[in-house]
């Protein structure tokens, strides 16, 4: 199970990944990807020092974004490209597919 | 994972980090100091037995890590929260809601189906809370 990188990550996301970092200044810092104008996913990294984010983080993050784990972490380390992880990302399936009301 | 513990958090009147009330095998117990007069719920049955969720309350799955860390899950917006202990999990997965219900809410008219579902949940959940 993968590990990731706090700063390689943030930076992975805002860079290669096209994510937009949102400018709040809460406890965590929140990531949103886009495929065209429509916001599909977001994720988080909390604030503070340079950490470790452990496989079962991971693996949440990755369920937000609706990609496996292991796409994560490869687009993370560049052996995923931008163009590909956003093709995960438009035909993933999202946290939760269960019909809503309201 | 070593635990996994299903808790009912009342997400009512929650602001400033305001962790209001958890309920774990019929017992309630406060997390945090209430500051806004928020109440223990009980979580009501259905005639069949089942679960109701009240207005306002969160089912939280908190679970505790291999590495000694708790992790607190909300099932429904997939958001979840850390911590030394449980109820520091608790409280993280609680302010990372309001964060998340605010990144949507600026993005209100570009969301996808499900994101607006979230932000739909977020502002009922959160209703006293601007």
């Amino acid at each position: 199970m993968p590990t990731l990188d706090s700063a390689e990550t943030q930076r992975a996301f805002t860079g290669k990944l096209g994510a937009e970092e949102d400018p709040s200044r809460g406890d965590h810092h929140f990531y949103v990807f886009r495929v065209g104008t429509t916001v599909v996913a977001t994720t988080k990294i909390s604030r503070g020092s340079r950490h470790t984010i452990s496989d079962d983080l991971v693996a949440r993050m990755a369920r937000q974004l609706g990609v496996t784990s292991n796409a994560l972490s490869q687009a993370v380390a560049c052996s995923l490209g931008k163009t590909a992880f956003h093709r995960l990302l438009a035909a993933g399936v999202p946290f939760k597919q269960r019909p809503r009301s309201g | 994972m070593t635990t996994r513990e299903a808790f009912r958090v009342n997400a009512q009147a929650l602001s400033d980090e305001t962790v209001v009330s958890q309920e774990y095998s019929g017992q309630s117990q406060f997390i945090a100091g209430a500051r806004k007069g928020a109440q223990r719920q009980r979580v009501r049955r259905s005639p069949r037995g089942q679960q109701q969720q009240p207005s306002g309350q969160i089912q939280v799955v908190i679970q505790q890590a291999k590495d000694g860390t708790w992790i607190a899950d909300d099932s429904e917006t997939g958001q979840f929260g850390v911590g030394a202990s449980a109820d520091e999990a608790v409280r993280d997965l609680l302010t990372t809601l309001l964060e998340y219900r605010d990144v949507l809410r600026t993005r209100r008219h570009s969301l996808s189906s499900s994101l607006a579902g979230d932000l739909r949940l977020l502002e009922r959940r959160f209703a006293e809370d601007g």
